[in-house]
């Protein structure tokens, strides 16, 4: 059950940071007249993302209900689930981001030119509740609000790098032929992403400090072990990004059919590393830190 | 920008500390294992963070198994109180379950003694 629940968690992160990120950058794009991600591409992927998000939240809500009653059975049962609505912290944000969720998915399922703008926004809203439940925001000490909001912009800072890259693979497959048509919308996404990058890192390191004190850290502690593991995945989409915006973008020019493809794989590993550090996240959540 | 860089580390450092983000129990009172001269009149379970007071408790027990407690425990923020009836010389065990605020829960027990 723990499997499930770090699964359900982890595609709920994924579907929420990939909508805010396709969001936010297909507004950016929008704004710089640089075009679009193919309509065809959006209408199904924001209604995806919005449908994951809202079963997968709801799911969540009743797993947790079972693992916070100790008791897997209890997950679907009225009393607990009254308990743990009605009388826990977790409970009382997940009540407003149910609410949120659908509100989400409706945005999601239309058409037009503020669907992108307010997707982003109801998805940073909604991952923002997230870190009032978090290891974070329940870890000793002070400031807990901006412990939340420092575990909020990790989420935002990834979702922007997962979301954007989504959105570049579609245009990559629209402009395949044209590859100058490609070289703007690069070049905005690696100003736009070097600024979510640092703002990554500088939040995970925060993040870190709070939840994993160095005092804490033992040779046989999984959570750093894994927590390891996921930043060396996060340091290989940073060696791709590098490589994309130093190497292959500036060589998009020269119209070669073979950096577009080399770009196109590049983007797509990255999308893939973004999804295993995700998933990661799913687990740590689940698992003491020390 | 100098000072840019010592006001975030300072706010950095200001967001660190003790951290556990599941919640242990810190130093029960009475500890496991003690042997007492005379029965203990409280119960206390401090724990390393904020819990749910709906869904943390504890439970106090003779050795033949028989509730001990007065009343059901209390959650006072990170402590678990529990007020026990007056113990007679003997073994008693007391369990626990904690619920923190990020909705992990722990549970453990433990045991005491009353000297006759």
């Amino acid at each position: 059950m723990i499997a499930i629940l770090a699964a359900v968690r982890a595609a709920h992160f994924m579907s929420l940071m990939a909508a805010f990120g396709a969001g936010a950058f297909q507004t950016l794009l929008r704004r710089h007249g640089l075009g679009q991600a193919p309509a065809g591409m959006t209408r199904v992927f924001f209604p995806a993302m919005a449908t994951l998000g809202l079963v997968t939240g709801i799911a969540w809500l009743f797993l947790v209900a079972g693992q916070m009653a100790g008791d897997w059975h209890a997950a679907l049962d009225p009393g607990t689930l009254k308990i743990v609505l009605g009388q826990t912290e977790f409970g009382r944000i997940a009540v407003g981001r149910i609410g949120g969720l659908v509100l989400f998915w409706i945005v999601c399922a239309g058409r037009g030119r503020t669907r992108d703008p307010a997707a982003a926004f109801l998805a940073a809203l909604l991952l923002g509740a997230l870190a009032f439940t978090s290891h974070a925001a329940a870890a000793e000490g002070g400031l807990p609000l901006a412990r939340a909001g420092n575990d909020a912009m990790h989420l935002m800072a990834a979702g922007f790098w997962v979301g954007g890259l989504i959105v570049l693979g579609a245009l990559l497959w629209q402009h395949r032929s044209a590859p100058d048509r490609l070289i703007a919308p690069f070049g905005l996404f690696s100003r736009w992403g070097t600024v979510a990058v640092a703002l990554l890192v500088l939040s995970g390191m925060t993040n870190a400090a709070i939840i994993l004190p160095l005092r804490s850290v033992t040779p046989h502690n999984a959570y750093a072990d894994l927590l390891a593991v996921k930043i060396t995945l996060a340091l290989g989409m940073i060696v791709l990004a590098v490589i994309n915006r130093q190497q292959l973008v500036p060589a998009l020019g020269k119209h070669n059919d073979g950096i577009t493809r080399q770009l196109a794989y590049s983007v797509a590993v990255e999308i893939l590393l973004g999804a295993l550090v995700i998933g990661i996240v799913g687990y740590l959540g689940q698992m003491p830190p020390n | 920008m100098k000072s840019r860089i010592i006001l975030a580390a300072i706010v950095i450092a200001g967001l660190g500390g003790p951290a556990f983000a599941h919640a242990f129990l810190q130093h029960a009172s009475p500890a496991a294992g003690d042997t007492l001269a005379a029965a203990p009149t409280q119960i206390t379970l401090p724990f390393t963070e904020q819990l749910e007071p709906s869904l943390s408790g504890a439970s106090l027990t003779d050795a033949n198994g028989r509730d001990m407690s007065v009343a059901p425990a209390k959650v006072e923020g990170t402590t678990i109180i529990l007020k026990p009836k007056p113990l007679a010389p003997g073994d008693y065990h007391v369990a626990w379950h904690a619920v923190s605020i990020d909705a992990h829960r722990t549970e453990g027990n433990y045991s005491f003694t009353v000297k006759p």
